[in-house]
């Protein structure tokens, strides 16, 4: 199961890629980049390209995060 | 970057284009493919030189020519058997192997990398990984590292790449929704999601890639292996299996041309002796004896099958051609430039175009193949590309646009590339008030004119049709077109640079007609087309009253207009009237002048006393093509090729830039010559003058004969050539009904669908043109077959019960039949069988209840009893003949028009030139052609019940009334302007331009 959060989080970045965030009072070390993918989205709405990953969490969660050139997002969180 | 590979899906049609771009680039070329497997999986294959390019041609004509069109698919089979000379990569995400992968199927996956490398060999196959940032890209490319390790198989790194920059994927997007038929807002498994297949530059692959360098390493040492498989420019011309007891090809074309020398001219003279053996010179120098016999030898099977021909372009400067009876212009007589057409130094291939009665053509393109054998014969592609009209089309319907809406912009948008549309949007007084929010329009405007020039589609060239000496699958594959024709996958600018030779086996509809009208005139006629008088003074009358309507060459309203002012008097009157009206002659102001020299009203005068050699028979004017090429020459100083480089830069529109430097190049020439600089400026500026397109002599000249004759069939054989003219439609620059208009003002009578009289085809009788069947809208060959046998079996139809037993129609063609007039004669209204018919015809259907007449007649029984009215008549006459046979439109309203003060057609002539008139009738063909001023002129003409009335609208009523003009279909119109008085002309300069539904209301 997943839950779609969609909110906007603080993320730390090295190289452009994700390190660690900040999620309900803690902070989630990026232990491994699982995926990564790019969707272009509705471009003829001027919707902004985004970068997802798939990654494991330290704790052992696996989160779905993007960036869209401008915010970090906590796109989904699987159980 | 040092080398790059081009792969389309199924094809090698880029592969052209793409070696010479890479060459260009100092880049080494790759040819390769993307083929479709069995099953739809996809394959990468790279050429690694010729045996592997013949092998990927094989491959690919038999995937195309053996499965349903537009669905190749290779099969392993074949691919093992030509596997010679190719690498083999697994493919991109649609490969078979990643795609077991992406499903988790490891096993299978394994299996089948070991039954590729079984077949091809660890040397020839290879496991091929790209990175387009897709979910489960990163597994997956792991997997095949590691598949490759497990089966000892290299991989190779690639980049799938269908654009060049990341901004071009929203086109590519666009196209992917339009081949896919699916909207913006519609979601589509072949639609990409992302902007990641852009040509990545080799840092960007470094870095992408940095964590697996053997792959990368690979794809360069690929790379270096395959060799460019395709030498351009080498000649692969036909090879003609000329006659026993001569040595070779051009020792048979000699004895040829010299024996049609001596029935050309009856004594061959020194000078026709030195003009033949210096172009035979030529052509043997350049190895096209071979393309000339094959030509005559087509031509020599038209005459013997009786399929009229002629002879066009510049080939009618060739004296070879005139004595192989390929042309039928003297150009020893006209002095025509045989340069013009071949010479040593361009080396260029000679374009021989012949035209063949539109019907029959085919026959001699069925000849071809059976001469030469399907090998070595297929016919020449067009790259369709995305033009104004279709990008709107078709980015409307993705945007989501209405069909009304798509239809109401496409039909008032005039034909422009695509790169005009934003100008054109802009500009178009039609185009505006178009009810479309302005924000949407212009995203639609701008996203259709960066479609301008993409490809569409792979077309059918007219009548390209390649010959050549090896077979022609080793050159290009060969796939099937719409009509089922074995068509290469280049078109004819790449085939030549393949060292093919293309011969244009064209159509045109007035062969077709001549031809009828001779069978309509009878054998008991003594009409004779080639024996016809060239100086037959009733045809140069009906030229100088500017009665030209169905006149090849001669009918549009400026060619019109020319002939009423021109006066022509012999046939080299047409032969400039024919080349006058081209937008260089236009442009380049010269017809004034030239009518008013011809007439004595302007006297000649010439820049350099060595002009009127070559200008003396145009009174000073450059008309032709070859007046450029020998003022360059004589003028100028040129060599041959250079005077024709010139020709070349001028007719093709290139670069200002280019003319400049060649008109430097002239003048310094020139002055060099003894010509003072004011006038070699002058002189060149005529010459400039002159640029964009014109006509060369030789194919005015073959023209104009042709333009001649039909002007002397109308004359003299009127009801035989008008309905010839309505038997080869579409035909000529008018609609059916102008046609018609003008046969009956001719005295022609037009008799409308009989079902006892009218055959298939248009029939002739005395004064009389029956309507055929086929004209009747919606008509199959089946249903004119069934009325024709059962009336050649049974007698004629004594009533319209005895047909409806007799013949069984489908509703449609029955309901059309009717409308149009076809059971008249048997004294029933209309209305009447319409409403019997829908009766007899349910009885006897097979359950299935069709009805006949629109549902709201049921509603009203008591209609049938009555007839419709005449306009109702007519504009069903209109809907499914394209023309009235009961009346003209205008007709029915001409009473309460003449109440409103309108002067017809047929009036025109006795108002006073200057005097203000109305005018109405339906519109036929407004267009805006190209002025000397530069600005948008539109013309038209207004069609009533006794002819034709010609109008110009000057750009201010044009913007004024431009939606009204151009309204995307045809209503009738009415002008009010003022009558101008040309020579033997009448025309309107409209003032005002509107419905005239707002008068007749």
């Amino acid at each position: 199961m997943s839950k779609v959060i969609d909110q906007p989080v603080l993320m730390v970045v090295e190289d452009g890629e994700p390190k660690r965030f900040f999620w309900i009072k803690k902070w989630v070390n990026v232990k491994d980049v699982v995926d990564k993918w790019s969707e272009s989205g509705r471009w003829w709405d001027e919707e902004r390209e985004k970068t997802f990953y798939r990654v494991l969490g330290g704790e052992g969660g696996v989160y779905e995060i993007y960036f869209d050139n401008k915010h970090w997002k906590l796109y989904k969180v699987f159980d | 970057m040092t080398s790059l590979a081009i792969t389309d899906h199924n094809n090698v049609s880029g592969a052209v284009r793409f070696i010479k771009a890479s060459r260009e680039a100092g880049i080494k070329p790759i040819i390769g493919c993307e083929v479709t497997m069995e099953g739809g999986f996809h394959l990468t294959l790279l050429c690694k030189n010729d045996a592997g390019y013949r092998n990927l041609c094989s491959i690919l004509t038999d995937a195309h020519l053996s499965n349903k069109r537009g669905q190749p698919e290779v099969s392993l089979t074949s691919l093992a058997l030509h596997k010679e000379g190719l690498f083999v990569l697994s493919g991109c995400r649609k490969g078979l192997i990643p795609s077991l992968i992406l499903q988790k199927r490891f096993k299978e996956a394994l299996e089948i990398a070991q039954d590729y490398k079984n077949v091809f060999g660890k040397e020839s196959f290879f496991i091929e990984v790209s990175e387009s940032l897709l979910p489960g890209s990163m597994s997956l490319n792991r997997n095949l590292w590691q598949l490759a390790d497990i089966v000892d198989l290299h991989s190779v790194v690639t980049n799938n790449v269908h654009y060049a920059e990341k901004e071009d994927f929203k086109i590519h997007d666009i196209l992917t929704c339009i081949r896919t038929s699916t909207k913006l807002e519609d979601v589509h498994p072949e639609r990409r999601l992302n902007r990641e297949n852009y040509l990545k530059t080799e840092m960007e692959m470094g870095i992408e890639h940095a964590d697996y360098c053997e792959g990368l390493h690979n794809s360069w040492a690929l790379a270096k292996e395959c060799e460019c498989p395709l030498e351009l420019g080498t000649p692969n011309f036909p090879a003609f299996d000329y006659y026993e007891g001569f040595s070779s090809a051009s020792h048979f074309l000699r004895h040829l041309v010299y024996l049609g020398a001596e029935q050309r001219y009856g004594k061959v003279t020194s000078d026709i002796k030195a003009r033949l053996d210096r172009e035979l010179n030529v052509i043997n120098h350049l190895g096209y004896a071979d393309y000339f016999l094959v030509v005559w030898d087509l031509v020599k099977f038209a005459t013997r099958c009786g399929i009229r021909h002629a002879g066009r372009g510049s080939a009618a400067d060739s004296a070879v051609a005139y004595c192989l009876g390929i042309t039928d212009v003297d150009p020893i007589a006209q002095n025509l430039l045989f340069e013009r057409f071949m010479s040593l130094e361009r080396g260029e291939k000679p374009d021989i175009d012949i035209d063949f009665d539109a019907r029959r053509r085919d026959e001699v393109t069925a000849y071809v193949y059976s001469k030469y054998g399907d090998e070595h014969v297929a016919s020449v592609a067009t790259y369709n590309t995305f033009q104004g009209r279709s990008s709107i089309r078709e980015v409307g319907k993705v945007m989501g646009y209405s069909p009304d809406e798509i239809d109401l912009i496409a039909k008032r948008l005039p034909h422009v590339p695509g790169y005009m549309l934003e100008n054109v949007f802009k500009t178009l007084p039609e185009l505006k008030n178009l009810d479309i929010p302005e924000k949407r329009l212009n995203v639609l405007v701008e996203t259709a004119s960066k479609l301008s020039g993409l490809p569409r589609y792979l077309g059918t060239h007219l009548g390209g049709v390649v010959i050549s000496r090896n077979p022609i699958t080793q050159f290009s594959p060969l796939e099937k077109s719409a009509k089922g024709v074995k068509i290469l996958q280049f078109d004819k600018d790449d085939v030549e640079d393949l060292g093919l030779v293309k011969i244009d086996l064209l159509s045109l509809r007035t062969l077709g007609a001549v031809e009828d009208s001779l069978r309509f005139a009878g054998t008991g006629s003594g009409l004779d087309y080639d024996g016809i008088p060239l100086d037959d003074p009733d045809t140069f009358n009906r030229l100088k009253s500017a009665d030209t309507v169905g006149i090849f060459q001669l009918e549009s309203p400026a060619q019109r207009g020319l002939q009423g002012r021109l006066e022509a008097e012999n046939i080299e009157d047409v032969v400039a009237s024919v080349a006058l009206i081209r937008p260089g002659p236009i442009k380049g102001n010269m017809v004034e002048p030239f009518i008013k020299r011809r007439k004595g009203e302007e006297e000649v005068k010439y820049l350099d006393p060595r002009l009127e050699g070559i200008l003396g028979k145009t009174y000073g004017v450059i008309l032709f093509q070859e007046q450029v090429i020998e003022i360059a020459s004589t003028i100028g100083g040129f060599t041959p090729g250079e005077a024709d480089n010139l020709r070349r830069t001028m007719t093709h529109g290139r670069s200002v830039e280019e003319m400049e430097k060649i008109g430097e190049t002239f003048i310094e020439r020139a002055v060099q010559n003894g010509v003072q600089e004011e006038a070699a400026r002058e002189i060149f500026e005529c010459m400039k003058g002159y640029a964009s397109y014109g006509f060369c002599e030789a194919h005015a000249r073959a023209f104009a004969t042709t333009a001649y004759k039909t002007g002397y069939l109308i004359q003299h054989y009127p009801a035989e050539f008008y309905g010839a003219i309505l038997n080869n439609q579409p035909m000529g620059f008018y609609p059916v009904s102008t046609v018609c208009v003008e046969a009956e003002r001719h005295g022609v009578e037009i008799l409308g669908p009989s079902v006892n009289q009218s055959e298939k085809e248009v029939s002739v009788k005395g004064n009389g043109i029956r309507i055929p069947f086929k004209m009747i809208k919606g008509m199959t060959e089946r249903a004119m077959e069934s009325i024709i046998s059962e009336r050649e079996k049974g007698g004629k139809f004594s009533s319209a019960n005895d047909f409806m037993k007799r013949v069984k129609l489908d509703k449609d063609i029955m309901r059309n039949l009717i409308l149009c007039g076809a059971f008249d004669e048997f004294g029933v209204f209309r209305r009447t069988l319409l409403w019997q018919c829908k009766d007899l015809y349910l009885a006897d259907s097979s359950g299935q209840k069709e009805t006949l007449v629109e549902p709201s007649y049921y509603e009203y029984p008591n209609i049938s009893e009555a007839e419709f009215s005449l306009e109702e008549k007519v504009s069903y006459e209109y809907e499914i003949l394209g023309f009235g046979i009961s009346a003209h439109p205008m007709e029915i309203w001409r009473d309460k028009l003449k109440e409103k003060g309108f002067t017809s057609s047929q009036e025109i002539c006795m108002v006073k030139a200057g005097d203000f008139v109305k005018v109405g009738g339906i519109p036929v063909r407004p267009h805006r052609p190209p002025t000397k001023s530069g600005r948008t002129v539109v013309f038209l003409s207004l069609e009533d019940e006794c002819g034709l009335v010609d109008v110009t609208c000057f750009e201010q009523v044009y913007a004024k009334y431009g939606e009204f003009l151009f309204p995307g279909e045809r209503l009738p119109l009415g002008i009010w302007g003022q009558v101008q008085k040309r020579g033997n002309t009448f025309s309107i300069v409209a003032k005002t331009v509107f419905p005239l539904s707002y008068v007749l209301s």
